[in-house]
């Protein structure tokens, strides 16, 4: 999933990532009916029986800390009951480029997967997303 | 020089193939006798080593065969595969983004580019004088001086480390000796064998012999046994192999004895750094090895001082 007001552009971002490379599923940030479409259409997606990627801090951050994670993890979780959500820590990607800088730098990133998570019976949604969120904490601490 | 038809290196090739053939088939040997327990593990990273040895020797040799340009592209891709991993293992902070590209898209490319064009002027002082000025510049310009020193410290080090300690192993092949005219990837080839071999066999004796560890809090597996073994082994055939060299056989012991021992630092600072870092290897690139900095530590202290004996006492 990518945002659609970063990589709707026409030319090579949305030729390379929405269209060919990455087969992406391009949304609109802003505005409450956008996040209810998004919804709908990652509930499409599943239904197909794709898999997707969510980048449930919708943003990349300094490096240093996991951010607080967006609702729209919790939302994909109380419709699909039955989806396993597996976490992922990646690591170094904000040293390889970070927010603003145009040109990487080749270090080695690595991803980490941790064991999948489903919404526990009558877990709220700050409490889900705390627990998927220091699901990803101590991954990146033993990475 | 051709490699393909001067007998010496033929002769010589031909030697490190059998030698490797002949660890395949101890390797195989091995893993059929040894079947379970916690042996069988070292078993196999034995016989991952040794695939990799194959790998690694063929890469080399080809690179070899081409002349001069070969080795120094490999050369420059192994260490700009040396400077990732060891960036990667050392922190540094956002206003260091563009300093690390400088190290790696400018300063470790003209590194090489000096050693292509065999200007030793600018080789010996580029990264010592022009880089190490320019990156603590870069960083002050990007206005975070929180561990300031640290941070330049660090890829300072790295540079120095990965990209020129091992520019000086394919800069062999600028040296003009008398009478060895054209010979240089003999030489390189000499130090090659010397300082892997050093490793090779101060982990074989090891292995067998190994009883006391020479800093235990840094690398258990480092032992008196091994270290001495080894290089009393590698310095041997480093002497047996003078002919290939434009040293008397006496010179040659006392340069390959030379080549060994700062192998042997190479390793033991190294493991330093891996431990403060909190890990076993620089990464895994090579299987049963690690990464390519830990396949290259010795040849990072090796190379340098190799360098500078030859051309002070050659040239």
């Amino acid at each position: 999933m990518a945002a659609a007001d970063y990589w709707d552009h026409p030319g090579l971002r949305r030729w390379l990532v929405a269209c060919r490379v990455l087969n992406a599923l391009l949304v609109e940030r802003a505005g409450r009916c956008g996040s209810r479409e998004a919804l709908r259409r990652i509930d499409d997606a599943l239904a197909a029986g794709d898999s997707l990627i969510l980048f449930p801090e919708g943003t990349r951050g300094d490096g240093t800390t996991v951010g607080e994670l967006k609702s729209g993890l919790y939302f994909v979780a109380r419709q699909r009951p039955t989806v396993e959500l597996v976490p992922v820590y990646l690591q170094d990607l904000s040293r390889i480029l970070p927010k603003g800088e145009v040109l990487p730098v080749p270090l080695l990133g690595s991803a980490t997967f941790g064991a999948p998570l489903v919404l526990a019976p009558g877990e709220d949604r700050h409490a889900f997303l705390q627990r998927v969120r220091a699901a990803l904490i101590s991954l990146g601490a033993r990475g | 020089m051709n490699l393909l038809t001067d007998p010496e290196m033929l002769r010589l090739l031909g030697g490190i193939g059998g030698l490797l053939t002949l660890s395949s088939l101890i390797g195989w040997a091995l893993s059929l006798r040894v079947r379970e327990g916690p042996t069988r593990l070292v078993i196999a990273n034995l016989n991952a080593r040794i695939r990799s040895w194959w790998v690694m020797t063929a890469v080399f040799v080809a690179a070899l065969a081409t002349g001069g340009i070969g080795s120094v592209i490999l050369f420059a891709l192994t260490s700009f595969i040396a400077l990732r991993e060891f960036i990667t293992l050392t922190p540094t902070h956002r206003a260091d983004h563009r300093t690390l590209f400088w190290a790696f898209f400018v300063f470790a490319p003209v590194q090489y580019l000096l050693v292509g064009i065999a200007w030793y002027g600018l080789f010996a002082i580029f990264i010592p004088v022009y880089a190490f000025l320019f990156i603590p510049l870069r960083s002050a310009l990007a206005g975070d001086t929180e561990d300031f020193l640290t941070r330049t410290a660090k890829i300072q080090w790295g540079l120095m480390i990965a990209v020129y300690c091992v520019s000086h192993a394919p800069a062999l092949l600028m040296l003009e000796l008398p009478g060895y005219r054209g010979e240089g990837p003999k030489l390189l080839l000499y130090l090659i064998i010397v300082v892997q071999l050093s490793d090779v066999l101060q982990y074989v004796f090891g292995k067998t012999l190994g009883k006391r560890p020479i800093v235990p809090r840094l690398s258990p597996n480092k032992t008196w046994e091994g270290t001495v073994g080894g290089i009393a082994a590698a310095t041997l055939v480093g002497t047996l192999l003078w002919w290939l060299t434009p040293f008397a056989p006496w010179a040659a012991a006392v340069i390959a004895l030379l080549i060994c021992l700062t192998g042997v630092a190479g390793g033991l600072v190294m493991s330093a750094i891996k431990r403060d870092r909190g890990v076993k290897d620089f990464g895994t690139l090579i299987e049963g090895h690690g990464g390519i900095l830990d396949r290259i530590d010795s040849l990072c202290f090796a190379a340098p001082v190799f360098f500078h004996v030859v051309r002070y006492f050659y040239t």
